[in-house]
């Protein structure tokens, strides 16, 4: 019970106080490869705080608007709970990875109300970019956590974890993480598919009627889930070691996502960005690819 | 596809860091930048070439009591160099300032006043004394026209249309 | 050059441009002149090219004062579409027989009975402010959402409004409002002197201000008969093949933005600086060099900036084939770009494109070949050209025009030859007329002079090459053009708001009808 207390404390701590610190080396990796100098690291601490200082302007009395970002960061951090950062997780059970992508779900839909309840025709075309390259993105996402599943034989997250490090390396694996890590960079909403916000296009897409507090919790929001989405990874891959101190796990596992994230900035940095067909038509094959590695998976390899 | 990323991977590890520290140095321009204008008040004789040259039409030569003032109001400069190509004493040069943010207009107006001479026919003054001194100096000490150089552009006319009509009857 | 007059009247007009189109000639520009002080009422002249003879004859129609009415060629040529509205909105003649008559420049609140350029509205005439005055738009088809791109937009540099029409993500209609950057500048020019122009000409653009200034001095030069020194041609024609390249680098950067590649904007940029420190060594300024007026170029190249030149175009070069090399084959990149606003051979005829547009549609005209200017005539250019018409086509287009500007400036400078860069103007009567020409990196850009009395002129009119490409860009948005696709299909005109400051209207019905 403590224990369990205490891990919560320490995983919503974790997602909340480091996201922004990947997100500032993100940017700062984004931009050696601009050749600029870059912002600080800790710029986005800054740019969350400078935020909640202005003024929210209200577009909309819809009740979903305001809530809207909440939604987000409530999903984020729900999931980030169960997912194991080092230690085990706070409400780790049996099959929570399954519960685990439906509050990533969850927290995604919470931008798409925010598109919907916006009023503007770009936060709309948002928020139907979003729900498209959801429904392309989501199964590739499952089909490579149950791949994990089969190889480990259960559907827990902790149990993933022993399990895939036991059971050592298989092809199946391998397409399962590459799998995972697509869909992860659409899930982060990172080029090349952050076509739902698109600031060249439609100006930000859902987020664009959002300013001061509101703007500052959908930002961190949007951090927060990418450094779940890491963890998530991250915990699928298990890494480390079966039998290694908790310390070290705990440790180690701040540098595991930090690797994560910094490939998914690599990958955005150095790709244009496609037209929702484009992605969509992607995520059929990163599906089909999933599909085939869980196929592998069951039978055996 | 692949190659390409690479490519683009090798030609951003080449191109290094292309931001520069300024502010937190100093970044002197090149020789010969248009920076902000400004007149050296010494070797101002006011003849207003600037005021005609000048595309933005922002300074402005005229009498003012007994001063002939040049008055310029750089906030309507476009640093086009055109006031240092046509002054004929150098008082008139482009500096190498461009850091010229200011809350204060009055930081970007200039003016410069010379001692106006006043005609010695109607006592009006219509140019710098400067001015006056520096044609008489060009025009050399040839004697009817060094007269003239005293008088106001209005009296110098009437003075030498007289003396035209007074030379027709002669001649 | 060689410019002729021809004068006609209203009632042979449509014939006489007839023949023009059916002798080959192009169309380049209209321009509307209130000559009533004069005593000779109204005056609209079509300026007609014959690119391959070096030629510009222009169809002068005289029209009365107490009439002032006269047949639109629109109708039969549709690149005269703005061109038309603006004699019109400017001068107040009504081209009878206009398909979308609207005023095309001045503000929504401008009174309707006040017409600029005529010479009895003084330059700085207030309207009275007219308060909720709303744009003349077109009403939302049925079933479509209005997507507005502007008049703020993140991709569009200057304010522009593009209204469109979409139903999910295709764009079924679109509606245009500009000019928001009017600036009056023809009107202005009106009150300076032949040797203020220049400066105010070198800002009608923020990019590509050195070829407005050329355009403007060579026609003054073309009508007074001023011969400017060989060594002043060649320097100029330096300037402008500089002014080239940082211009196209700057569109490859934006290009490559607005699909989201920021890497390719902020390498295309670092590539390009350099050139604007070269051009701050020999000119004095990165970007408005201030070096032309009519005679010629007031200073001469500094040997240290030469050096600096020097240095600068092996980089250049180097830089830009490899940036090419590296964008050549990412698929991704061709993937939103190839096949995208495709612009057909035979539209970009018609509709009279000009520039980096037309020849990536297989449209062979290039100004600096055609109608040789500055140094060009001992400089002969490689002219770029495709025939896809795709966004990549253009991309294409503009790479090798800048390798081609790298080997001009080379080829200028070791062949510079001594002597002054100015000859004095000296006094330039009224009433004489000229046209000149010169290729921007956007295209044609096209001036046309009447002078006037104590060393202004009577009227400056300016048509830039964004001004022809922009009432275009309707026919490059095809079926199946999607949101995505809208702001790249635009800013691969590379559009110059600030130098066109001009409206349009867009319709690009799905039935495939396409309107001026």
């Amino acid at each position: 019970m403590i224990a369990s207390l205490l891990t919560a404390f320490y995983n919503l701590a974790f997602v909340l106080l480091f996201a922004p610190l990947y997100a500032g080396i993100n940017r700062k990796i984004r931009a050696r490869v601009h050749s600029r100098q870059g912002p600080p690291v800790l710029q986005p601490y800054r740019d969350i705080l400078k935020l909640m200082g202005k003024e929210d302007c209200q577009v909309s009395d819809d009740p979903v608007h305001r809530l809207a970002p909440y939604l987000v960061m409530t999903g984020a951090l729900a999931a980030a709970l169960l997912v194991p950062m080092g230690f085990r997780a706070p409400l780790g059970f049996a099959g929570d990875g399954l519960v685990l992508i439906y509050l990533l779900t969850f927290s995604a839909i919470g931008t798409v109300l925010a598109g919907l309840s916006s009023r503007s025709p770009f936060a709309g075309a948002g928020a139907s970019r979003e729900i498209m390259l959801l429904l392309a993105v989501e199964p590739v996402l499952a089909a490579a956590f149950f791949t994990f599943g089969t190889r480990a034989g259960s559907l827990g997250l902790a149990e993933i974890a022993t399990g895939v490090a036991q059971a050592g390396f298989a092809p199946s694996l391998l397409v399962g993480a590459l799998a995972a890590f697509l869909a992860i960079q659409a899930e982060s909403a990172k080029l090349p598919f952050d076509v739902a916000e698109a600031e060249t296009e439609i100006i930000g897409g859902p987020y664009v009627e959002y300013s001061g507090p509101s703007l500052a919790a959908f930002e961190w929001a949007l951090m927060v889930r990418r450094v779940v989405l890491a963890s998530f990874l991250v915990a699928l891959l298990g890494a480390c070691p079966a039998g290694a101190p908790v310390w070290l796990s705990a440790l180690l596992h701040p540098i595991k996502v930090l690797v994560v994230l910094v490939l998914t900035e690599l990958v955005a940095v150095l790709s244009p960005r496609l037209r929702i067909r484009q992605a969509i038509r992607f995520y059929e094959g990163a599906g089909l690819l999933a599909v085939a590695g869980l196929l592998v998976a069951i039978f055996g390899f | 596809m692949f190659i390409a990323k690479l490519r683009q991977l090798a030609l951003v590890a080449r191109a290094g860091r292309a931001t520069l520290p300024y502010p937190a140095e100093p970044h002197p321009p090149a020789t010969g930048f248009r920076g902000l204008p400004t007149v050296d008040g010494e070797k101002c004789v006011g003849c207003g070439a600037c005021a005609e040259a000048c595309p933005a039409r922002l300074i402005r030569v005229a009498p003012e009591g007994e001063h002939m003032v040049l008055s310029a109001d750089f906030t309507r400069c476009t640093y086009c160099a055109r006031c240092q190509d046509v002054c004929p004493t150098g008082a008139f040069h482009m500096t190498d300032r461009f850091e010229t943010a200011t809350a204060d207009r009055r930081d970007l107006t200039l003016r410069v006043a010379l001692q106006a001479a006043t005609c010695a026919r109607c006592g009006r003054p219509f140019a710098a004394e400067r001015l006056v001194r520096r044609a008489a100096v060009s025009a050399g000490e040839s004697g009817p026209a060094l007269a003239l150089l005293s008088l106001c552009p209005d009296c110098r006319r009437q003075v030498y249309a007289a003396r035209l009509k007074g030379g027709a009857r002669r001649g | 050059m060689q410019y002729e007059t021809i004068v006609t009247s209203r009632e042979d007009l449509a014939s006489e441009v007839s023949r023009m189109a059916d002798s080959g000639a192009r169309l380049i520009m209209t321009v509307g002149t209130d000559v009533r002080p004069l005593g000779r009422g109204f005056e609209v002249t079509h300026l007609f090219g014959f690119d391959r003879a070096n030629k510009v004859v222009g169809v002068v129609v005289p029209v009365p004062a107490d009439d002032p009415t006269f047949p639109a060629v629109t109708p039969q040529l549709p690149p005269a579409g703005w061109m038309e509205r603006e004699v019109y909105d400017m001068i107040g003649v009504t081209p009878e027989g206009h398909p979308d008559l609207r005023r095309l420049v001045v503000a929504d609140d401008w009174p309707d009975d006040v017409f600029p350029l005529r010479k009895d509205v003084p330059h700085n005439y207030r309207p009275p402010r007219v308060e909720n005055a709303r744009s003349a738009l077109k009403p939302t088809p049925e079933g479509t959402t209005v997507v507005p791109v502007g008049p703020f937009f993140p991709t569009l540099e200057e304010p522009a409004y593009f209204r469109l029409f979409v139903e999910g993500e295709e764009v079924v209609d679109c509606d245009y409002r500009g000019f928001y950057s009017h600036r009056g500048i023809e009107k202005l020019a009106e009150q300076l002197r032949y040797d203020q122009i220049p400066f105010l000409a070198e800002r009608i653009c923020g990019i590509c201000g050195y070829t407005h200034s050329t355009c403007f001095s060579q026609t003054l030069e073309r009508a007074a008969g001023i011969e400017v020194p060989k060594r002043g041609r060649y320097i100029r024609t330096i300037m402008l093949e500089l002014e080239r390249i940082h211009s196209h680098l700057l569109w490859l950067g934006l290009a490559a933005h607005i699909v989201g590649f920021d890497t390719g904007f902020m390498q295309a940029w670092r590539v390009r600086e350099p050139v604007m420190w070269a051009a701050e060594a020999l000119t004095g300024n990165r970007k408005t060099y201030g070096m032309n007026l009519p005679g010629g170029v007031r200073r001469d190249l500094r040997p240290e900036g030469i050096e600096r030149v020097q240095q600068v175009l092996r980089d250049v070069e180097r830089e830009s084939r490899g940036l090419m090399r590296a964008l050549e084959r990412d698929t991704a990149l061709r993937s939103r770009l190839r096949n995208t606003g495709v612009l057909t051979h035979e539209k970009a005829v018609l509709w009279g494109a000009v520039g980096p547009t037309a020849r990536a549609s297989g449209v062979d005209i290039d100004v600096r070949r055609d109608y040789p200017y500055a140094a060009y005539d001992e400089l002969p250019v490689n002219v770029a050209l495709r025939q896809e018409g795709d966004i990549w086509a253009r991309l294409e287009v503009r790479v090798e025009e800048t390798l081609e500007s790298v080997r001009l400036i080379r080829e200028a400078l070791a062949n510079l030859p001594p002597g002054p860069t100015f000859v004095e103007p000296g006094e330039i009567p009224a009433g004489l007329v000229s046209v000149g020409l010169v290729e921007a990196p956007r295209g044609e850009c096209c001036n046309y002079l009447m002078t006037g009395e104590a060393g202004r002129p009577y009227r400056w009119r300016v048509r830039v090459p964004t001004y022809m490409n922009l009432q275009l860009t309707p026919q490059m948005v095809g079926p199946g053009t999607t949101i995505s696709d809208f702001p790249i299909i635009a800013a691969s005109i590379d559009p110059c708001f600030s130098c066109t400051e001009r409206m349009e209207i867009v319709r690009h019905p799905r039935e495939g009808r396409h309107e001026p």
